[in-house]
């Protein structure tokens, strides 16, 4: 191609035509107006790459920065090879290394940080300071989505049952429960008809029972355990930390893997359906659990045989997203109910009362 | 990096800059041929190890990788025998990126709040929410796209002059907020008028070294054909926006002029309909391909207990399924449709552009000095984290 020497002195968009002159230190560049010295160990390519000719070569000196010198013939470009020992040093001519390493440790450590704290640290900060009032219409909508999920999934629209009879006696089951507890939460229990054995908290006081856990539960003791769990998710505020953990999460994947704004809330129900929480956290509920079976004198035992029987179910059906999935190690819960047993009971529900719970759905 | 301290070349030449002798004067349009001759095995292999490095550092690598591929596209497009220099870091992008994560990081957390406190509202109020939040997201999306294009061309060269940017950030995000709304508002017709308003806006405020670009066109030449191929959209499934983005193209380079050159660029509806059904075609194929490779690797190993009926089979097979899709959305929109992109899309365009882009008249190429102007010290963050285009304009 082009075997002449040429300069662009970065200050005038005209190409020169000069000399080179190596001389002990660097190079000397000299043409019409031209008479620049430029040290061997500031000399860099300014090709892409190295076999692609002409050459182009820069220099670091801030003076000379925005020049540039192409050279077409093999005799200079060998010269200025052997000459310049640092021809590709990238990261030397960036002359910030430190800088570099510096902002590289702050924004992975800050990155860390920030992933770590919307895990662990911001719902627990978060969930406390949203007003009651939020957090029940933001319930109602999770409520809204998890019908709509199994909806979906079950390609059919998944009614609440709300049979005259049943609706009554878990009013009076859910009264024994809130009674023994002070909480700025009211609690209002949905029934879902979806066939599975399962339970959940969501924000505000929602909790969902879905249909077949009322029809494969035995007693009436067994249905207020499980909800007595749940109510102890709610008044420790885990469902409305689980919401907050999930939105930010969503955020910081958004922003981190580019794109913003897709729609975060529609990864909270899912997340409250298929998401575990930590196993302190079961066992504050459980403790609390206890506590208001006790108080409203019913037995701990439907409690715990309850988690007996899930515990043996283990791993036969319904895994993905059964009861016991998300509720690890049950026999360790079942003993700690049993445990609890008091001997001043009375059963949570009457047997027509329990009937018509049973058959709520209809 | 070649970045002043302070932004500043302290050799810059002042307005009076002695006379200096002509050792090369005024070049003329046929001198000033322009060529691009980027390889596709090289662009190929660069492609694919940037995405898999992309892939495995959960997409970090992607701000070198960027860096490498302008630099090389830019290295490969010469004017005059003179290539391009992109001389852009990965550095740069990076500490944009953390800078545009600083501003985001409240900015999602206000979001987070209003869907938080509207969830469950009225519709009306979700509405308005929602609106508010559209409207800001253009917003950003404005403010981001002129300052990407600002250090994209800070960061390019030609002949050891730089390009560069004037106006502002905020100034460009309003107009291009104002203008859609009037566009949403005259259902599509007024389009041109905003179009033409914004590339204006940013031709001259184009800059190569102390001269800058000048655009006189207007939106009435374009109003009856836009409205035309608008009309004719249901009966051509959409072929008339190309012809219409075809005769776009030539009008607004034929009114744009840098000091005494003007520009001619001979697209034509034929040139852009191949290059986007070629890469509809392959990207379809690809998508359709993988992810049938993909299932079908992936079936056998699913399917396991053939004895349970389909819905409970999905439901506890849900999570697994669920991970087969996320992957093969991995495979598929991280590593094959960068790669696609950028062989049938970038490097086909800038091919067809260097090809028809013609010189009209001359410039004395003494008459312009490097500007001594600040130049931004990040990269395109906040275009980065917000996802706009591919971001590989080069040069003019």
């Amino acid at each position: 191609m082009n075997q002449r020497t040429e300069y662009f002195d970065g200050q005038t968009a005209a190409r020169y035509s000069v000399g080179l002159r190596f001389d002990a230190v660097g190079i000397q560049i000299s043409g019409d107006t031209i008479d620049q010295f430029w040290p061997y160990a500031d000399v860099r390519y300014a090709s892409e790459d190295p076999d692609d000719l002409p050459l182009i070569f820069r220099c670091l000196a801030s003076e000379t920065n925005a020049a540039r010198l192409i050279v077409g013939d093999q005799a200079t470009m060998d010269t200025i090879r052997i000459r310049c020992a640092d021809l590709e040093d990238r990261v030397r001519c960036d002359l910030q290394r430190r800088r570099y390493t510096v902002w590289g440790t702050v924004g992975i450590v800050s990155l860390g940080l920030i992933v770590w704290s919307s895990i662990h640290f911001l719902p627990r900060i978060v969930a406390p300071l949203i007003p009651i009032a939020w957090e029940e219409e933001l319930g109602d909508g999770v409520v809204d989505d998890i019908a709509g999920i199994f909806g979906a999934i079950m390609k059919d629209e998944v009614k609440r049952c709300e049979a005259a009879d049943g609706r009554l006696a878990l009013d009076i089951l859910v009264g024994q429960l809130v009674n023994q507890v002070k909480t700025p939460y009211r609690f209002e229990v949905t029934v879902l008809n979806v066939d599975m054995v399962n339970a959940l908290a969501a924000p505000g006081g929602r909790i969902v029972i879905f249909k077949k856990l009322l029809t494969e539960a035995k007693s009436a003791d067994e249905v207020a355990g499980v909800l007595a769990h749940e109510m102890g998710h709610v008044i420790s505020r885990h469902p409305t930390e689980a919401v907050a953990r999930s939105l930010g999460i969503s955020l910081v994947f958004n922003i981190l893997l580019g794109g913003l704004g897709s729609g975060a809330t529609g990864a909270a129900g899912e997340a409250l359906v298929s998401s575990a929480y930590s196993r302190d956290a079961e066992r504050d509920s459980d403790l609390i659990a206890l506590d208001i079976l006790s108080g409203a004198q019913i037995s701990p035992k439907g409690f715990a045989e309850f988690f007996d029987r899930t515990a043996k179910e283990e791993g036969s059906t319904l895994r993905a997203m059964s009861f016991i999935s998300s509720h690890p190690p049950s026999a360790e819960r079942a003993s700690a109910a049993r445990d609890a047993s008091a001997a001043n009971v009375h059963p949570a529900l009457s047997k027509a009362a329990w009937k018509a719970l049973k058959a709520i759905c209809g | 990096m070649t970045g002043y301290k302070n932004g500043v070349n302290p050799l810059a030449p002042k307005a009076t800059g002695r006379p200096r002798p002509m050792p090369h004067t005024p070049i003329s349009a046929h001198e000033a041929a322009i060529t691009y001759d980027a390889k596709v095995r090289r662009l190929f292999g660069m492609g694919l190890t940037i995405a898999f490095l992309s892939l495995i550092t959960l997409g970090f690598y992607r701000f070198w990788g960027k860096t490498q591929i302008r630099r090389y596209l830019a290295s490969r497009i010469s004017i005059m025998g003179d290539r391009f220099e992109y001389t852009g870091t990965g550095r740069e992008l990076f500490l944009g990126f953390l800078i545009a994560l600083a501003v985001l990081i409240p900015l999602g957390a206000a979001s987070y709040g209003i869907e938080l406190i509207t969830a469950g509202k009225s519709a009306v109020t979700q509405f308005m929410a929602m609106g508010f939040q559209y409207a800001f997201i253009l917003f950003l999306i404005g403010y981001a796209t002129f300052r990407a294009r600002r250090y994209r061309l800070s960061r390019t060269a030609l002949r050891s002059i730089r390009f560069w940017q004037t106006g502002s950030n905020v100034g460009y995000a309003l107009r291009m907020v104002g203008y859609l709304a009037l566009t949403t508002a005259t259902l599509g017709i007024a389009r041109p008028v905003g179009d033409i308003a914004l590339y204006r806006y940013q031709m001259q405020h184009t800059w190569f070294g102390n001269q800058k670009f000048e655009f006189d066109g207007r939106a009435g030449p374009m109003m009856g054909k836009w409205i035309l191929s608008l009309a004719l959209v249901p009966f051509t499934l959409g072929l008339s926006l190309i012809w219409y983005a075809a005769f776009r193209i030539r009008y607004l380079q034929s009114r744009t002029r840098y000091q005494g050159i003007g520009f001619s660029l001979a697209v034509t509806f034929g040139n852009l309909v191949r290059i986007y059904s070629i890469y509809a075609l392959v990207m379809t194929v690809l998508f359709c391909f993988f992810y049938g490779a993909i299932f079908a690797v992936a079936m056998p190993t699913i399917v396991q207990d053939q004895a349970v009926d389909a819905q409970s089979w999905i439901q506890a097979n849900a999570m697994v399924l669920y991970g087969v899709g996320i992957g093969a959305a991995f495979v598929v929109f991280g590593l094959i449709a960068p790669i696609v992109q950028l062989l049938m899309l970038t490097h086909r365009f800038i091919r067809l552009v260097t090809n028809r882009l013609e010189f009209i008249g001359d410039v004395d190429l003494l008459t312009i000095i490097q500007s001594a102007a600040e130049r931004p010290q990040s990269g395109e963050g906040l275009a980065d984290a917000l996802d706009i285009g591919g971001g590989l304009e080069v040069g003019i």
